[in-house]
């Protein structure tokens, strides 16, 4: 009866957030499995077409060349994000005073309007041509990204920078270990289910990149910045293949979740 | 407990329902800027609104929307079943939403009363027999210099041919300004960018009967090269490639270039308020084989899934009737749908616009036409960086467009 009443308890704290993920992420997800096996068109006609839009995407030159941008996206951002958020992290956890300052001032990229941020940084980077130029238009939209989402995986490792015993520390400068020693075989094992969360969290982002591109290059130059994401939304809302956006955002989320137990497996292999 | 989760159920259905769209027996139209200045726009539709409901005692809903996302919003109003009853489109869109059967025809409702529609108009709203759009008003672009600009560079003469026009860019470009503003984005309409250059070098962007893309034409090379040329002497803004137009923060109206192929007249009055009267010229379009220019009617079309067609009928009579017309064109500065109809000449810069009129073509009317431009535009840019030819860039966009339509 007890136990009724404690796994009852869970559901009703549950039961917002799962009505709320059923009806804008569950249910969605479904209708869009439905509609990637139609040819709906916005008129509201449709006829079941089976697997043909999910073979389409595969001899769409467009939707693999989109593949490939979003990894090399993915191969930039991540990495950066990570290193950014960690050495501001440990940055702070280091700082003796103004720590809160510094902790909001470094967060506050996190909260600004993308819309203004991507105003702001296309002025910064004209002079140098950067989202002109196809070889560097990648690198600066993830200078971009990092810049505006390094808070959170700042806040995020600070919080298990914090949780590392300090007496430990202690101990271990007495006897001799270094800054880097430190760092390099206390501070990071400590680290692993946080930098575990961040790198998740960050791939699946840098995997959806959207609003940023839509802001800063609409996918060009020359389809240099084209993501996954992008084609997606170009496919159901320039071109109205609502079928093949479907198609294609399903891909995405497959592709999501392949990579994210990937991850998952490598973290647990090397604990 | 109980009351924990009865707030909790209550809040949800609040939620939930709070996303429904509204369901009444009124007529809604889709709006859009016709109108800048947003205090005249609101007057005029509240008094349209009200108009209509005087005489025919149906609801009118008039929704004002941004120019911004307006296909992207539209399609994704339509697929999800909440799109409005009436909606302004313009001609090139109409082939495409026919295709999707998004459309009712509205032949019955174009009637013009005592004045008779400008026939290329109805031409261009008309799909296999059928009109799917009646004529509200009449836009056309045209060029538009800072004389100013030109002076400074010793040029008195502006240029109206695009030799002429070729000729002055390096001597602007000596003083750092780009002789023509380009906007190549690839979300940009090209209908005000490359197209109106591609038909002044006698091409088009279809074969006579849709079969075939013909851009990659001598004409669409040469209309290329002409932008690729300009560029590579400083004759196009340094982001050409990539810029955007912007309606508040326009080059021509910033002092960053000296003209604009195709500016439309709300573009060309902010910059006789930014610049004067006396530094601002409204030209004729320019010439290269052909003169011609970029201009369209803006039409009404009624929805397939209008909720109540012959109400929204009744609407689209009232809307099209000569009194709310003309007030509109008053209101707008656009030009009158009707041939028999002086145009509201009023100042230079009408009197510009109105000169360029009859050169006015309504793009390339075809139910992959604004596929066709995605398509395009990518290859445009990679000409204007310089890692493709134009040869190349055009037979690269022309292959994928082909295949395009092949397929369908």
């Amino acid at each position: 009866m007890r136990r009724l009443r404690e796994l009852l308890t869970v559901l009703a704290f549950l039961l917002p957030v799962l009505v709320l993920f059923g009806a804008f992420r569950f249910l969605p997800m479904l209708g869009a499995a439905g509609l990637s096996v139609t040819d709906y068109r916005p008129g509201g006609d449709f006829e079941f077409v089976g697997a043909e839009n999910y073979a389409g995407l595969f001899e769409d030159q467009y939707f693999l060349a989109s593949l490939r941008t979003t990894l090399t996206y993915v191969a930039i951002y991540v990495p950066l994000i990570l290193v950014v958020a960690l050495g501001t992290a440990l940055l702070l956890h280091s700082v003796p005073w103004g720590r809160g300052f510094f902790r909001a001032a470094l967060f506050a990229p996190y909260v600004t309007s993308l819309v203004l941020s991507g105003v702001i940084w296309k002025w910064l980077f004209e002079p140098a041509g950067l989202l002109q130029d196809p070889s560097t238009v990648l690198p600066a939209l993830a200078i971009v990204g990092v810049w505006k989402g390094f808070g959170y995986a700042m806040l995020i490792l600070l919080a298990g920078i914090r949780n590392v015993p300090a007496d430990c520390l202690e101990a271990a400068t007495v006897d001799g270990a270094n800054v880097w020693q430190r760092f390099r075989h206390m501070l990071l094992p400590s680290l692993r289910p946080a930098m575990f969360f961040v790198v998740v969290v960050e791939t699946i982002g840098a995997f959806q990149v959207f609003d940023l591109i839509y802001v800063m290059t609409t996918g060009g130059p020359v389809r240099a910045s084209y993501t996954l994401a992008y084609a997606v939304y170009q496919y159901g809302f320039t071109y109205f293949e609502v079928g093949k956006a479907a198609a294609a955002g399903l891909a995405l989320w497959a592709i999501v979740l392949l990579v994210s137990l990937t991850q998952r497996r490598a973290f647990e292999r090397n604990p | 407990m109980r009351r924990t989760a009865a707030f909790v159920a209550v809040a949800l259905a609040a939620t939930l329902t709070g996303c429904g769209s509204q369901s009444d027996d009124a007529v809604t139209l889709w709006m859009y800027p016709v109108i800048a200045d947003q205090t005249q726009s609101r007057a005029y539709w509240q008094k349209v609104e009200a108009g209509f409901e005087a005489e025919h005692g149906v609801r009118l809903r008039v929704e004002l929307q941004p120019w911004k996302g307006r296909e992207q919003k539209l399609g994704a109003a339509l697929m999800a079943g909440n799109g409005p009853d009436v909606v302004l489109l313009q001609p090139d869109l109409i082939p495409q939403y026919v295709e999707e059967k998004a459309l009712l025809p509205v032949s019955e409702v174009l009637t013009g009363g005592e004045h008779t529609y400008r026939p290329s108009a109805v031409d261009a709203l008309t799909v296999q027999g059928e009109v799917y759009g009646l004529p509200l008003y009449q836009t056309v672009t045209t060029t538009v210099y800072n004389r100013k600009l030109f002076a400074e560079a010793g040029i008195t003469d502006l240029p109206d041919t695009w030799d002429e026009v070729k000729a002055a860019a390096p001597k602007l470009a000596a003083h750092g300004i780009p002789i023509l503003d380009y906007a190549g984005s690839t979300e940009e309409t090209l209908n005000m960018t490359f197209y109106p250059l591609l038909w002044q070098a006698g091409g088009t962007v279809f074969n006579s009967d849709g079969t075939k893309s013909a851009f990659s034409s001598p004409q669409g090379v040469e209309a290329l090269r002409f932008l690729v040329d300009l560029k590579a002497m400083g004759g196009l803004p340094r982001d050409a490639a990539t810029k955007r137009s912007e309606l508040v923060d326009d080059a021509v109206v910033g002092g960053r270039a000296a003209m604009a192929h195709a500016m439309v007249s709300s573009t060309a009055r902010n910059v006789v308020n930014t610049i004067g009267a006396a530094n601002t010229v409204v030209g004729a379009p320019l010439r290269g084989r052909k003169q011609v220019t970029f201009g369209q009617p803006g039409a009404l079309s009624l929805l397939r899934k209008a909720k109540n067609p012959e109400a929204a009928k009744k609407f689209l009579s009232y809307m099209t009737s000569p009194k709310v017309v003309e007030e509109l064109s008053v209101q707008s500065g656009y030009f009158l749908p009707w041939t028999d109809a002086s145009p509201p000449v009023v100042d230079e810069v009408d009197k510009g616009f109105a000169q360029a009129l009859p050169t006015a073509r309504a793009g390339d009317a075809h139910p992959q036409a604004r596929k066709a431009m995605a398509l395009l535009a990518p290859h445009l840019q990679a000409a204007l960086l310089g890692t493709r030819t134009p040869e190349q860039a055009l037979a690269d966009a022309a292959g994928e467009v082909d295949a395009l339509l092949q397929k369908r």
